[in-house]
């Protein structure tokens, strides 16, 4: 689709600073004499020398912005006046050519690919001819041992063309055995320095390259090679100072050949060598004829040019990045500036929260106060559920809700587990009475829901849970926010932000001083709130049960150890009012918790999660970031999750409760949900108590789970 | 016999002192450039039995070693090469070379450069002066010393390389009639005796037999 004359519009991938990538249009101008339009299907990343260049380290600075890259292969489009070697439609791979989609080049950067060499086995070719510079440099002869320092793409290269050559065996010395599976299917031996230098002492090669480019990658090389031996240095070194072993390449007799492919245009002007396409050549040679493979150095599928930030900053990590290439075959070039290439619409739809529910299932309400009341409508709301009794030790409060909900008011507890049109139990009560209630109710037949959190302690909440067990009941904590529709939409897009690194949750209210008698409402009177035997906590266990649960329920990761500040500002009864709680999840995450039942005048709640490819805000406004183009997002762009309908979360919880129940399978949030937080709880309190870090899992463990 | 630890070079307030260890009835010969840059310790030395021969033979292993470096020298390209020294195996280097050789800055960039000196500091002040392709010969004893550079601009960049060529050694009597060239038979051996001062600046030494010989810095 060129447009002969005005240049093409492509994509390329630009690093408008350090550390910073994107994928930006770039042009194509028209050729000039000389000079051939290639369609770039595949470009080949060189992986140290990109890492290094990406990161600034010594050597390797670049001007920004900058084009990285410079290996490619593709296709002729166009030819200018004077190219009569390559024709329009001739695969040909290019030297030197930063990562794009298309390129006007001079001729003599371009070269026709052989018959039955790949795409990306051509891409190599800069790589390929830096490396066979190195083995030109080595003169390994045939026959002749030889070692390659390093085992990243150019070491394995070396190490190939030479063998292709008729040179071997080969050892590989590497830093660690991180990269011995890559090695290891060729090289004769591996040896790793971390080892122990004795064994690269004793290597005696009379041909040592490294192909490293660390600083300590010359002094092993040395090390390796045999008196009289040639070391050639062909990595290029990212360290401001590096130990030249003057002495013992004196004292061994060595040679020392430092080896840039910079060089290799002097030799032209000198007529010693062919420059860099002649390396090519020999290269392109052996792709043809066999002697090269290189299909096993791309272990994993072709990058997605829009994934580049992701890419890159996976590249400064992940140091057994051997080969990757970037697939430039879903960016065809135009005569037309395409700002919206590759994106697709994202999709927040979702569906109906009720659909496929079963049942239905009664309840009996036991504890008819502050919260109960939301529960109530959301048991009416759900199209599964029902309530037919209610009880509450003040009878006033069972006979308002009763009436309001059509059920009939039970004069005691054992009343209401006594009736046959009771299947299931929802205890609103103050939370040291969840454990022995919710025993009762079980041994009575009755299925369990309990609001949260599941107990005033870990071990009733451990010995209520082990109970209903037990008795084959279903059993099911109150967490309502995982329905809510903003959390049911980040749960659809959390794989966006790629392995979590972080949380941070902000919880703050200005609960009046009247909530530690009556709660919101008022229904009830009564001072449980403020005492830890009855309430098991304040702030933290009222209100961040709810985000600790949320998470989990979001990122599937346990926390592993908490620590945690609690402090009671207002004075007034036995729990915290202010607490702020910091975990390390499994995965080696951190999170942190601030809450506060008594900041003055704030109503404010944040949840946001993060991780190596995005983030994600859940609270206030949903919005989610990502790097990967895998996600039905745009890459790189905030973009805000609307969803496209409302619902009562808490009338979904209740509905698929019922759901579970009617189909005799665990309901989504069961006894061990309920446990899990609740060993964080305790964690947090414990932590907040001793000044120590705590681990959920050890008290879990303690407490007989 | 080389002997890496027959001579022993050490300093102090008053000046370089050489302390030699050899078995009776030898001497032992070491090359100017060894002492006047290096530091205290071992100093590689060749090591005769003393007789009449003692100092050609000893010239001879230089100038066997000297000859090495000359034909390392000789497949570089045609250009002025560097060879800094002022010991006897630098003398001996320039020597076939002719107008080739230079003892410090050319014109332009050397294609190689002969360190004798072993210094860390010249080698890679030697580095960054050499064109591009070029070649350094490390001939000189480096003592321990390694050299700290950025290996990417002062070597590798440039594609340059650096040999490494074995300390003079005794290979034998030299072949009758084998003289030193004329002009650097001249420069004798400075003899130096126990306890007594030396002028520096030597082409090479000659240390007689025991006890520490000693050179002391010139008084004004």
């Amino acid at each position: 689709v060129a447009v002969a004359g005005k240049g093409l519009i492509g994509h390329g991938i630009v690093w408008p600073a350090l550390g910073q990538a994107r994928l930006e249009p770039m042009d194509a101008p028209p050729p000039r004499p000389g000079d051939i339009v290639v369609d770039i299907t595949t470009s080949v990343v060189s992986p140290g020398t990109e890492r290094a260049w990406f990161l600034g380290l010594p050597n390797a600075r670049v001007d920004f912005p900058f084009r990285p890259g410079y290996a490619a292969s593709g296709v002729a489009l166009e030819v200018g006046d004077g190219v009569e070697d390559i024709c329009p439609g001739d695969a040909v791979t290019l030297l030197g050519v930063p990562h794009q989609s298309v390129a006007t080049v001079p001729s003599e950067r371009v070269r026709r690919v052989p018959l039955g060499v790949g795409a990306r086995q051509a891409a190599m070719l800069q790589l390929g001819a830096i490396a066979r510079y190195g083995v030109r440099r080595a003169s390994i002869g045939a026959g002749q041992p030889f070692a390659v320092v390093g085992a990243g793409l150019v070491g394995t290269l070396t190490r190939r063309l030479a063998a292709a050559d008729g040179a071997g065996p080969c050892t590989v010395i590497a830093r660690s055995h991180t990269k011995e599976a890559v090695a290891g299917t060729d090289a004769d031996r591996f040896l790793a320095v971390a080892d122990g230098m004795d064994t690269v002492n004793a290597v005696g090669a009379p041909v040592v390259v490294d192909a490293t480019g660390h600083a300590d990658g010359l002094v092993t090389a040395v090390a390796a090679a045999a008196p009289g031996g040639r070391v050639v240095l062909l990595g290029s070194q990212r360290a401001e100072s590096s130990i030249l072993p003057i002495e013992t390449i004196r004292k061994k007799r060595l040679q020392v050949v430092g080896t840039h492919v910079c060089a290799l245009e002097r030799e032209l002007a000198l007529g010693l060598s062919n420059g860099i396409t002649g390396e090519a050549d020999v290269v392109l040679d052996a792709l043809a004829d066999g002697r090269l493979c290189v299909d096993d150095l791309f272990p994993e599928d072709d990058l997605d040019p829009r994934e580049a930030s992701r890419f890159y900053l996976r590249l400064v990590r992940d140091r057994t990045i051997v080969g990757v290439s970037f697939d430039w075959t879903g960016f065809p070039t135009s005569g037309e500036r395409r700002t919206t290439a590759g994106r697709r619409r994202r999709s927040t739809t979702i569906g109906d929260p009720f659909s496929g529910a079963a049942g239905p299932v009664r309840f009996g309400m036991i504890g008819c106060g502050e919260i109960a009341v939301l529960s109530a409508e959301a048991l009416s709301l759900s199209p599964n559920t029902s309530v037919t009794a209610c009880h509450d030790l003040v009878p006033r409060l069972a006979s308002d809700l009763a009436s309001q909900l059509g059920a009939e008011p039970s004069a005691t507890v054992d009343a209401l587990l006594e009736r046959s049109d009771v299947d299931a139990v929802l205890l609103s009560l103050p939370h040291h009475l969840h454990a022995p209630l919710a025993v009762q109710a079980a041994e009575a037949g009755k299925h369990v829901v309990v609001e949260k959190p599941p107990a005033n302690d870990l071990a009733a909440a451990v010995r209520m849970v082990r109970s209903v067990e037990r008795a084959g009941v279903t059993m099911s904590i109150c967490f309502p926010q995982r329905y809510e529709v903003a959390a049911v939409l980040a749960r659809q897009h959390i794989e966006a932000i790629g392995e979590p690194s972080g949380v941070e949750v902000r919880w703050f209210a200005d609960k009046p001083p009247s909530y530690r008698y009556n709660g919101f409402t008022g229904r009830s009177s009564s001072d449980w709130r403020m005492r830890r035997e009855r309430a098991g906590g304040g702030v933290l266990l009222m209100n961040l049960s709810h985000e600790f649960d949320l998470i989990r329920h979001l990122l599937g990761l346990e926390v592993d150890e908490v620590m945690a500040v609690t402090t009671n500002i207002e004075g007034s009864g036995e729990v915290e009012d202010h607490v702020t709680v910091g975990v390390r999840y499994q995965n080696g995450a951190i999170g942190w918790f601030a809450a506060t039942a008594a900041a003055r005048g704030l109503r404010e709640e944040s949840l946001r999660v993060w991780g190596r490819d995005g983030h994600l805000d859940l609270k206030p406004v949903p919005v989610v970031y990502t790097l990967r183009a895998d996600c039905e997002l745009p890459v790189e762009r905030k973009v805000r999750l609307r969803p496209r309908a409302v619902w009562p979360a808490r009338a979904v919880y209740f509905s698929r409760f019922a759901t579970a129940v009617a189909e005799g399978r665990p309901p989504d949030v069961t006894g061990s949900d309920g446990l899990a937080v609740q060993a964080l709880l305790s964690a947090a309190y414990q932590a907040a108590d001793t000044g120590c870090m705590a681990r959920p899992a050890n008290l879990l463990k303690e407490a007989g789970a | 016999v080389t002997a890496d630890t027959a001579v022993t070079l050490h300093r102090d307030h008053a000046g370089v002192f050489l302390e030699a260890r050899l078995p009776p009835g030898h001497v032992a010969f070491v090359d100017g450039d060894a002492v006047d840059q290096s530091p205290a310790g071992p100093v590689e030395a060749i090591v005769v039995t003393n007789d009449a021969d003692a100092v050609r033979r000893a010239a001879h292993a230089f100038a066997t070693a000297a000859r090495h470096v000359v034909e390392l020298l000789s497949v570089q390209p045609d250009r002025p090469v560097e060879v800094a020294g002022n010991g006897l195996l630098a003398h001996l280097i320039r020597a076939p070379l002719g107008g080739r050789a230079t003892i410090g800055l050319g014109e332009g960039p050397p294609v190689a450069v002969v360190d004798t000196s072993g210094s860390p500091a010249r080698i890679a002040d030697a580095l960054r002066r050499l064109d591009e392709l070029g070649t350094l010969i490390l001939a000189g004893q480096a003592r321990g010393r390694d050299l700290t550079l950025n290996l990417y601009t002062d070597l590798h960049r440039r594609s340059l390389t650096i040999t490494g060529v074995p300390a003079p050694v005794l290979n034998g009597p030299p072949p009758d009639g084998w003289r030193l060239p004329v002009h650097v038979a001249l420069a004798e051996p400075r003899r130096v005796v126990a306890r007594t001062n030396v002028l520096p600046g030597a082409v090479w030494y000659l240390l007689e037999p025991e006890g520490t010989i000693g050179r002391q810095q010139p008084t004004t």
